[in-house]
């Protein structure tokens, strides 16, 4: 099962931002997302989630045309930059909510968050990122979009993330973007670059230097 | 994982959207969604409908039109302020399966409902 992003034309005014990126992700797989800051690389998270609408755009599910991603049940989740769950809500009711087993969860995590009977917004903003992080990935989605899921994240729960990455992308399929590059070189499968414009595939450190991403 | 799917999607059968104009996918699974949703709306909701209520009353029904009129832009108006609102946190009503047009569909729906109710219950009663 995949999904592609193909022929994303997008524009503010004369600034060509996108001109014919590319994308494709794969169930079973982690694919990364690289790019520098302005190239367009949370534009296209955005049209994958359908807040932004490109001058062109095909999105396809399998070979078949898809309009919008989340009118599909069950395709995708996605955990923008910032915190998106209310803070009032107990973690054990966002469980629920997501469809996931809420003992489960806690048995596997339990040492990170001792009781679901804790508000979201209890937590401190770290943890609340853990959280929302493991949430997602635990949630029985097809594909779990993850934009900046290192951030605010401790360094020893940044390897407890992506150990569940790499966990998780046995049974689904997992998109990660970070300015923590090394991580997302790491984790990814297939490793994207948004550069110019367009998106290439790039095979590792090397490319990324002669992109001039990193030195 | 999850216990529970929240749905799924064969290979072979990837449907174009449907849900938001799937009348079943409307029926709440988890009502107070909607109402944490659209809580910051219901006071301009009720306001209004209160207005309209007082103006009916006192003027009779050839004012409904002007009413229903004033209903619909403050509908229209409710509706911005609950995109911007919720501009943050929309994704997790997204990833729980509650799309932005649905959520606001109904809140509309609702309101617009519980208006034409209450103006119908009126001028039957008064008039």
């Amino acid at each position: 099962m995949d999904i592609l992003l193909d022929s994303v034309y997008l524009s503010f005014g004369s600034n060509d931002v996108l001109r014919g990126a590319h994308f494709r992700m794969e169930k079973g797989k982690v694919t990364g997302m690289l790019g520098r800051n302005g190239t367009g690389k949370s534009c296209m998270l955005k049209i994958l989630t359908g807040q932004l609408r490109p001058e062109s755009l095909y999105i396809g599910v399998d070979g078949q045309y898809t309009k919008d991603l989340y009118a599909v049940p069950g395709l995708i989740n996605y955990l923008p930059q910032h915190n998106c769950h209310p803070k009032d809500m107990r973690l054990g009711k966002l469980l629920v909510l997501y469809g996931v087993d809420e003992a489960a969860f806690m048995a596997e995590h339990g040492a990170l968050f001792p009781t679901g009977d804790l508000r979201f917004g209890d937590l401190s903003g770290g943890t609340r990122r853990l959280f929302e992080v493991l949430l997602l990935l635990a949630a029985d989605t097809d594909f779990t979009l993850l934009d900046e899921p290192f951030s605010h994240i401790m360094p020893i729960h940044i390897d407890y993330v992506r150990a569940v990455i790499q966990r998780s992308a046995k049974t689904k399929g997992v998109l990660v973007t970070d300015h923590q590059y090394q991580h997302v070189l790491d984790l990814a499968d297939t490793l994207y670059l948004i550069y110019e414009g367009t998106s290439r595939i790039v095979g590792g450190r090397e490319d990324l230097v002669r992109y001039g991403y990193i030195r | 994982m999850g216990s529970v799917r929240l749905g799924s999607v064969t290979p072979n059968n990837v449907s174009p959207p449907k849900s938001i104009y799937n009348l079943n996918a409307l029926l709440p699974t988890h009502p107070p969604m909607y109402f944490r949703y659209a809580r910051s709306y219901l006071f301009l909701a009720v306001l209004i409908t209160f207005v309209s209520g007082c103006v009916v009353y006192s003027h009779g029904p050839a004012v409904i039109g002007s009413m229903l009129f004033l209903k619909c832009i403050t509908m229209l108006v409710g509706w911005a302020v609950l995109r911007r609102r919720h501009s943050k946190d929309i994704f997790f009503y997204q990833n729980i399966g509650y799309g932005e047009p649905r959520l606001l569909a109904v809140t509309g729906a609702i309101d617009l409902g519980v208006w034409l109710i209450s103006i119908t219950t009126l001028v039957i009663l008064y008039f």
